[in-house]
């Protein structure tokens, strides 16, 4: 079986554009992935187009007039992981032999469709009990507390840190470094979650090539998958608080990797609320139970510290998060640090990255989609 | 199975419809301050389990937030009931009660 790696990324800014289709954000970031990879569109041999809230069909209506027409197009919705769930088909297309090259996409246009909180469907019963997706994480980071001893301050302080590692990067939606005090002071969401704990709704898309060890042979810039596994999560009833699936999913992919959490440069990890965060540090063994808010409150996952850092990119709290394209925003910063090509928040020596994805608010499962990719140099 | 369900999602049989209402402690909470449409913010929404069918449960305490709020706990008791109207979900209200 070939290992499958990655040859080109391509995103645009994440921010509010008005006026445009999907296509209009997508076809940019395919062409930067394109030219990135050194391929042709004509090379491209299958599409995976992740979208969480578009219309059907997304894929074929993008790209209706490219040259892509005719080659397979597989549209897919994972909630806030679909776009790492179509690079997880990509991935296995390309370890099958059913593809050399693939072209992944993600993509959402977010406002003006949805202003503020994403609904919950309208017959969910977690929603008629008034559950919003920040009430969600809140009881996460409740729970935390309580066990743990976390406290607010650890929740907060992971906005701090992300929105300093933005100051450094040109395709994040806020720049300006927040401090402590601000975070905390903001206006309460669900608390202890204040709004600059929450992620920004944002369009955007992103892109990938990803492409199978003979076509990567010779290309320094190629990126090894070392890992791409995906599960969906377990009943919140028997499961209760302790969010077993993204330790789950991870466990999988050391294993396929042959690495472990030490092993660990860069990790781009679900913020779309501080807990998500937190959390991530202990379920990918980088913290140990319960100490994820302590170790940051230590100085651990910034940048300049010792590794793992974490979201350097800053993260879906500062890049802004198009739940369809968020996935690939991830794999594009992970890749360009790899290569060490990430300009002045490049993380000196990072050999490897991961990516950990969260999708979804089938409120009677711990989350809809979990994806963790492993990528090496 | 909660929620509800009408039939087994394993065997395919009906199943019946049990009444959510006894007492229960608290495992999690929130001051939801912006809640979906409908909702008046702030309440405080609550995860606790029913000690009767050995379930968590999802539902509102019935009381405004406040001081009060410092002074629970994990496995703090709660009473726990249901309000069904003829049309509309279901919902779960929960009351502190002493230790």
């Amino acid at each position: 079986m070939t290992d499958a790696y990655v040859a080109g990324v391509g995103m645009v800014p994440f921010g509010r554009y008005e006026g445009v289709n999907e296509a209009d954000l997508v076809l940019p970031a395919v062409q930067v992935a394109l030219d990135d990879a050194g391929v042709e569109a004509s090379d491209v041999q299958a599409v995976f187009f992740g979208n969480a809230l578009g219309p059907p069909g997304l894929g074929q209506r993008t790209f209706w007039a490219s040259s892509l027409v005719g080659k397979p197009m597989i549209n897919i919705e994972n909630a806030c992981a679909s776009a790492a769930t179509a690079l997880v088909e990509a991935v296995a297309w390309i370890k099958a032999g059913m593809a050399d090259i693939a072209l992944v996409v993600g993509v959402e246009i977010l406002t003006g469709r949805v202003e503020g909180l994403i609904p919950m469907p309208s017959d969910d019963h977690y929603a008629a009990q008034g559950l919003t997706l920040p009430a969600l994480y809140a009881l996460k980071a409740r729970y935390h507390m309580e066990i743990y001893g976390s406290t607010p301050e650890h929740f907060a302080q992971v906005s701090v840190k992300n929105r300093r590692h933005a100051v450094y990067h040109d395709m994040a939606r806020f720049r300006q470094e927040v401090s402590l005090a601000e975070v905390l002071s903001s206006r309460p969401i669900a608390e202890p979650l204040t709004l600059l704990q929450c992620c920004l709704n944002a369009d955007g898309a992103a892109a990938a090539i990803v492409v199978s060890e003979c076509v990567a042979r010779g290309n320094r810039r190629a990126v090894r998958i070392a890992a791409s596994t995906i599960g969906s999560g377990l009943r919140r009833q028997d499961i209760g608080w302790e969010e077993q699936t993204l330790k789950r999913v991870a466990r999988l992919a050391y294993e396929h990797a042959g690495i472990g959490p030490e092993d660990i440069s860069i990790a781009e990890v679900h913020d779309a609320f501080t807990p998500g965060e937190l959390l991530a540090y202990e379920r990918l063994g980088f913290s140990k139970e319960g100490m994820g808010g302590i170790d940051l409150e230590h100085g651990r996952f910034c940048l300049g510290g010792k590794p793992p850092v974490v979201n350097p990119s800053g993260g879906l709290l500062a890049r802004g998060h198009p739940p369809g394209a968020t996935g690939l925003a991830q794999i594009h910063e992970v890749v360009l640090q790899l290569r060490g090509e990430a300009g002045p928040r490049q993380v000196d020596g990072a050999r490897v990255g991961l990516t950990a994805t969260m999708g979804g608010n089938v409120s009677q499962l711990e989350t809809n989609a979990c994806v963790v990719h492993i990528l090496t140099r | 199975m909660y929620p509800a369900k009408q039939t087994c999602s394993i065997c395919g049989n009906l199943l019946h419809d049990e009444q959510l209402v006894g007492n229960g402690h608290l495992v999690t909470w929130t001051v939801v301050h912006q809640g979906p449409p409908g909702f008046s913010a702030p309440y405080v929404l609550a995860w606790a389990t029913l000690d009767n069918l050995g379930i968590g449960v999802l539902g509102r305490l019935n009381a405004p937030p406040g001081e009060w709020l410092q002074h629970i706990h994990v496995g703090q008791p709660v009473s726990i009931w249901e309000e069904r109207n003829s049309t509309g979900p279901v919902h779960i209200w929960m009351e502190v009660t002493h230790d």
